[in-house]
């Protein structure tokens, strides 16, 4: 059972959002769906890399969080992308502040070329989520 | 080939998807996107678990082998005892149909059609 996304119409870009927070992941996945993308979640360095490798999905962008935790593991990702997926733009943000603004850009030049609302209102919707 | 979106209503109904083979959970996921269902995606039990404490839903579709400290089916369990109203459906690579006769949660064993996923969650949640 496969979805053939890679079938798919010339307005519809493809962003995996790497995080292994769920909650912030989740939030900015429906944020960045609301544009108008279609958006692979992934929790970890290796599940990003199945995805980029695979055929089956020609990914555009993706937006990795980093943290304290994580960063040496991110770079290290960020490394490899650019040496086997070089054509794939790497945004990075080491907030949750700087992702959602990071969103709102992409998102405004999306299919939808709007942001379904501000980004500080996801960053308030992440932070409700939290609570 | 994806599911047709059957109403627009579906959008309002938010489904967990939980599993952590990222292609299998991603391709659920679309299925019950393109449908219109609002859809959530979790990597293991416990990333489930701090979204159904953030967040309502309306189903929650779990495989058996997901990571984290429970296992699918005590997820299940656990979904069915404190959130009694979310439906639960569990899929494995071995049947399960035995263990789950006896509860209400829905079974489907790998490899499935998406498309009998996303029946089985409209008929059950739309028109039960």
């Amino acid at each position: 059972m496969t979805v053939e996304i890679n079938q798919r119409s010339d307005d519809t870009r493809i962003i995996l959002i790497l995080d292994d927070d769920a909650i912030a992941r989740s939030a900015v996945a429906a944020y960045l769906r609301e544009c108008g993308y279609t958006v692979i979640e992934a929790a970890s360095e290796n599940d990003a890399r199945t995805m980029l490798d695979s055929p089956k999905y020609d990914i555009d962008i993706v937006i990795c969080a980093t943290s304290d935790v994580s960063s040496e593991d991110r770079f290290g990702f960020s490394r490899w992308l650019r040496e086997h997926h070089s054509h794939v733009r790497l945004l990075m943000a080491a907030t949750i502040e700087k992702t959602a603004k990071l969103a709102a850009d992409v998102c405004e030049e999306g299919p939808h070329l709007r942001k379904p609302y501000d980004h500080q209102n996801l960053v308030a919707w992440i932070k409700r989520l939290r609570a | 080939m994806l599911a047709q979106p059957v109403t627009d209503s579906l959008g309002t109904r938010c489904i967990l998807v939980v599993d952590g083979e990222i292609e299998i959970r991603f391709s659920l996921a679309q299925h019950l996107r393109s449908a219109g269902f609002t859809v959530f995606e979790a990597y293991s039990s416990d990333e489930a678990l701090a979204l159904l404490g953030a967040m309502p839903f309306d189903a929650v579709i779990a495989d058996f082998q997901t990571p984290g400290a429970m296992n699918g089916l005590a997820l299940a369990d656990l979904i069915r005892s404190t959130y009694p109203h979310i439906l639960t459906v569990i899929v494995s690579g071995v049947d399960l149909s035995h263990e789950l006769e006896r509860t209400e949660t829905a079974f489907f064993q790998k490899p499935y059609e998406g498309a009998a996923v996303v029946d089985l969650v409209i008929k059950k949640l739309v028109a039960p």
